[in-house]
């Protein structure tokens, strides 16, 4: 079976299965396009945004989902409720991580575009947020409130028929 | 970088996050902070879910995004408010119901044109609506499968102004209508309508005074006019009768006097009168569905032999028997008998019938049961009398499908024969 070499940012070497590293456009593009040789054995994709943890954690996610059907690209209809009831057993259990963890797996899904673990890494998120309060969701992500007095009153009016409910 | 922050997330990640989050959710991130308002303010598709839900909480508002429909209610106080919505679900509009009063005709022009593609229009015209002064540019460019518009506002006709440039395969109109120069000026405009129905509850209206209907571009497949005055139009309207006499196959009408025109279309299928006072020197062979409201006279039956489905209303029968006339028919199927005090049917060909109104029959029984032996629905409804279903299902040897008895009360002696030849009837509904 192929293989390839990752590096992560704190320069740490992954070897991994051609076909689980390829679970990510972007080393898929950077070995089309920078013409790297895939039997080359010294060969290494540096990966300056993601750090060894992740990347340990990324290539787990991959090799687990590396048979996975691709989902359609046509799922974005934008009247179609999204779910988010819909994270599997494995993939829950592998989100258990703190919330630094959490932000860190969606910026590296986002980085090296992984479609699928983008999803269920904001889909995690989403379910954090629902049903908070804003004060609740300030809490929650540790978040400042920066809005001036001003802003806040003009955000509220904005939104005083939601507040009827 | 700490990445411990979601406020200082990149847009795109956050926007695809909240893409997972109902509009209630949206609410409260909007409150949280900065760059989660600004997310959302950002993303056309979350603002849209976002501005709904606002919107939403004022009842008057309905709006279901599957079958891209919207129903309003406007008045000149709201109409800003909805002139944003419009901006962001507009363009994905296929329906439009639209209740307005008070209102500047205006703001429903620039609504249509942001919706595009809208197929079908419902407007209900409530009260005093503000005129449109003319010319009113750019007028809405749309292809509509459907107008409805209910007015009661005589003077709210004016919308009709608006749709000059739009193609309209069907329009139907109730109510009260004035000005019949803007209707004129409206059905002049139009190419590919298809189907014209008005219901005009005022006075008669002044449609066809003059030959600016005499050759319209469209061709009318079914056609409905109630409340025009033939004695001072017949000329016009003659004339644009002929230029439908090709496609036209549904005519109603309460207007007296058109049955002489009948003769001009080919192709009539289905006809609404209100009476037979005339003959025509040639039979209508190819109405299959007749309605005739009120009043027939002798011969009538023989000007429609083809006819499959019949319904006779209020006949009075004063001087003449006019359901024994129906007997003529060869290939009727459906029957349909409202209000009258003579009943004397034998037409073998009938499957369905259907009485009723029917108070206390002269003879006794609307039908003889021995030649009508085809009949597989019986339906009778607010009928004074109907102790004669005992002798018929005592007499009647085939079976029924279906027994419908409604608001009609039946002896103790009635309903045992019924139950007595319960196998003779597949289907019972008695309510």
């Amino acid at each position: 079976m192929q293989t390839i070499k990752l590096q992560s940012s704190d320069n740490e070497i992954f070897e991994c299965d051609l076909a689980v590293a390829k679970c990510s456009a972007t080393i898929r593009t950077m070995l089309e396009d920078l013409g790297i040789d895939e039997n080359s054995e010294d060969e290494v994709v540096p990966l300056p945004n993601v750090n060894s943890a992740i990347l340990r954690k990324v290539i787990q996610f991959c090799t687990y989902h590396k048979d996975d059907p691709v989902p359609s690209s046509t799922d974005d209809d934008e009247n179609k409720e999204k779910r988010t009831d819909d994270i599997t057993s494995w993939d829950a259990d592998f989100l258990k991580v703190d919330q630094g963890t959490l932000f860190e797996l969606i910026l590296a899904a986002n980085y090296l575009d992984i479609r699928s673990l983008l999803d269920v890494t904001c889909k995690t998120v989403a379910n954090m947020i629902k049903g908070k309060t804003p004060d609740e969701i300030r809490k929650t992500f540790n978040i400042k409130n920066d809005f001036t007095p001003a802003e806040e009153e003009q955000v509220r009016k904005e939104n005083t028929w939601c507040e009827e409910k | 970088m700490s990445h411990e922050n979601l406020s200082i997330f990149p847009q795109e990640i956050l926007i695809h996050i909240f893409s997972y989050l109902p509009s209630s959710d949206l609410i409260s991130l909007s409150e949280t902070c900065a760059s989660f308002h600004c997310a959302i303010n950002s993303c056309n598709a979350l603002m849209r879910k976002f501005k709904i839900f606002i919107f939403d909480h004022k009842k008057s508002f309905e709006w279901t995004p599957t079958r891209k429909y919207i129903k309003i209610s406007i008045d000149s106080q709201s109409f800003e408010d909805y002139l944003k919505i419009f901006e962001y679900v507009g363009s994905d509009l296929e329906v439009l119901e639209i209740r307005y009063s008070s209102f500047d005709l205006k703001v429903l022009r620039e609504i249509l044109l942001m919706c595009e593609n809208v197929k079908e229009i419902y407007i209900q015209a409530i009260s005093l609506t503000v005129y449109l002064s003319d010319p009113i540019e750019p007028m809405p460019s749309l292809t509509l499968k459907k107008f409805f518009f209910l007015n009661l506002e005589p003077e709210s006709i004016d919308v009709l102004k608006i749709f000059h440039n739009s193609s309209i395969a069907d329009v139907e109109m109730i109510g009260n209508f004035k000005r019949p120069q803007i209707l004129k000026t409206f059905l002049s405009s139009q190419t590919d309508l298809k189907k014209f129905h008005l219901h005009n509850k005022l006075d008669v209206l002044l449609l066809f005074d003059d030959n600016s209907l005499s050759n319209p571009s469209f061709k009318l497949q079914s056609l409905k006019l109630d409340n025009f005055d033939l004695y001072t139009q017949l000329p016009f309207f003659s004339n644009f009768i002929r230029s439908q006499s090709e496609s036209l196959e549904i005519f109603e009408t309460n207007q007296w006097k058109v049955f002489n025109l009948l003769g001009n279309l080919k192709n009539l299928k289905t006809v609404t009168i209100p009476s037979m006072r005339f003959t025509n020197p040639e039979p209508f062979r190819t109405v299959e569905n007749l309605t005739i409201n009120v009043d027939v006279s002798e011969g009538w039956a023989r000007q429609f032999p083809n006819v499959k489905n019949l319904k006779l209303h209020q006949m009075s029968d004063y001087e003449y028997n006019t359901t024994a006339e129906a007997q003529t028919f060869s290939s009727l199927e459906d029957l349909e008998i409202q209000y009258n005090t003579v009943v004397d049917l034998n037409i073998p060909t009938v499957k369905r019938l259907k009485l009723c109104y029917l108070s206390k029959l002269e003879a006794g029984r609307p039908f003889d049961y021995e030649n009508c032996k085809k009949l597989e629905e019986l339906t009778i409804i607010r009928c004074s009398d109907a102790e004669w279903l005992a002798e018929y299902l005592e007499r009647v040897e085939t079976k029924l499908r279906l027994l419908v008895i409604q608001s009609t009360k039946l002896s103790e002696c009635c309903l045992g024969v019924i139950e007595k030849n319960r196998q003779k009837i597949e289907n019972l509904e008695i309510f």
